[in-house]
């Protein structure tokens, strides 16, 4: 059973984070942080501005050395190719989705790119997820803030990864929008892990695990 | 091996959709070489230039010109915040490898229109344009071969636009030498100024070495 009560496929998943630290130059921003999170996890991390969650977030999804500490994911799955980030992927507000293509275009890029094959009705698959179907031939440049922050999160969660890791979600969400980053995380739950950064006490709801950056501050 | 051209290849189709639809860096980049052909065509105007001065002349053009647009790719990426996506959607190798296509397909394409333009406005009468045309795509793939990495690398740096410059010409300088020797012949030169062959043979096995560095340092400089 996931954290929130969700049917759980598959096992042999083990995100394990041991004695994590970094440091910008000579600005440690956090250090001795521990995590572990198995199948069916939904874990929360929050903190006060600047205290390293996105940083976080960035080094388990294999973006960002740690300055010191590491990191390790167990999976079953033989045929998962090698590397962290095959298998993690991160939605953040400062991971930009190409201004210049269409979502169907973005959609199509990121799939192919990671080495997904091309299917039809792909793209239009995933912009479903986040209620953006109709806008699929449309530059992504011309979108709303809350609409390319439903394509940050459908692009992650597209690419149905062990590991999903979701930096403030709701930012410049509606409440639609919200809706749909709890599906997103009840559907993530039963497939794997799904971590959250955020300050957002509704989203907070969606973990039952909790960890606070400020406990970690160097 | 086959996964990382099969990402690279989306790695080329999305950055020349993206260069289709907005024609900045083509612009850019034949915009400064066309202009900058028609100001050396004005300046010497009447003057009889030897076939080694052509070649010179129009390989100075092509590699400032690629300086101005080439190291976009990576800047770009950084600036419009879709570093990280890319970061997330492709391996290091598939990047570079994509990337690098684009830009010698960029270059060859200013080469395209810039080598007749100079040819016409210069009186510069090109007697094998095939070997010329062959020069001009061992050209595109030579200096974007050095500019691809660099340009990465700028990407980082604060002073964009100095870095690249000050880091470009000393790696590409024994590359354009060769190129200018080796494109000799197709306007004319014999003789001593020849040997076209041969410097083009050094420019492969000089571009060759870079691509090979640049294929193992890449992960380094695109890594955080």
């Amino acid at each position: 059973m996931t954290d929130g009560g969700a049917a759980v496929t598959g096992a042999g998943l083990r995100l394990q984070a041991e004695g994590l630290g970094k440091r910008f130059g000579w600005r440690r921003v956090f250090r001795g942080l521990s995590l572990e999170a198995e199948r069916g996890s939904v874990l929360v991390v929050r903190g006060s501005n600047g205290s390293g969650k996105s940083t976080l977030l960035r080094i388990l999804a294999g973006l960002l050395r740690p300055t010191e500490g590491t990191v390790r994911l167990e999976t079953d799955v033989p045929e998962a190719p090698p590397g962290l980030r095959w298998k993690v992927a991160l939605a953040a507000p400062s991971i930009n989705p190409y201004a210049s293509l269409t979502l169907a275009e973005n959609i199509q890029f990121f799939l192919q790119a990671r080495g997904a094959p091309a299917e039809p009705g792909q793209a239009k698959r995933v912009a479903g997820l986040v209620g953006l179907e109709d806008r699929l031939h449309e530059p992504v440049g011309s979108f709303s803030s809350g609409m390319t922050q439903r394509v940050r999160l459908a692009l992650a969660a597209a690419a149905e990864p062990d590991v999903l890791l979701l930096d403030e979600p709701s930012h410049c969400l509606d409440e639609d929008g919200r809706r749909l980053v709890r599906e997103i995380v009840e559907r993530q739950a039963c497939r794997g892990i799904c971590v959250l950064a955020t300050n957002d006490e509704r989203e907070a709801e969606l973990g039952a695990r909790h960890i606070s950056m400020d406990d970690y501050r160097a | 091996m086959r996964e990382v051209l099969r990402s690279a290849a989306a790695v080329f189709r999305k950055d020349l959709r993206a260069e289709l639809r907005t024609r900045y860096a083509v612009s850019s980049i034949l915009l400064f070489a066309l202009a900058s052909v028609a100001l050396v065509s004005f300046a010497l105007r009447g003057e009889a230039l030897t076939p080694r001065q052509h070649a010179a002349l129009v390989w100075v053009v092509v590699f400032f010109a690629a300086a101005t647009g080439l190291a976009r790719v990576f800047v770009q990426e950084a600036d419009a915040g879709t570093e990280l996506l890319l970061r997330q959607a492709a391996p290091p190798e598939a990047v570079w490898l994509g990337k690098l296509a684009f830009n010698a397909a960029l270059l060859a394409a200013v080469e395209a229109v810039v080598f007749p333009v100079y040819s016409g406005l210069m009186y510069a009468a090109v007697e094998r344009p095939w070997e010329l045309g062959a020069v001009a795509a061992l050209g595109a793939v030579a200096i974007s071969g050095c500019t691809t990495i660099l340009g990465a690398m700028v990407a980082r740096a604060r002073s964009r636009a100095s870095v690249f410059a000050l880091t470009a010409l000393p790696i590409l300088l024994p590359a354009l030498l060769l190129l200018v020797q080796a494109s000799a012949p197709a306007f004319g030169a014999g003789g001593a100024a020849g040997g076209g062959r041969e410097a083009a043979m050094a420019v492969v096995s000089y571009t060759g070495i870079l691509m090979v560095l640049s294929w193992l340092l890449f992960p380094a400089v695109w890594e955080e």
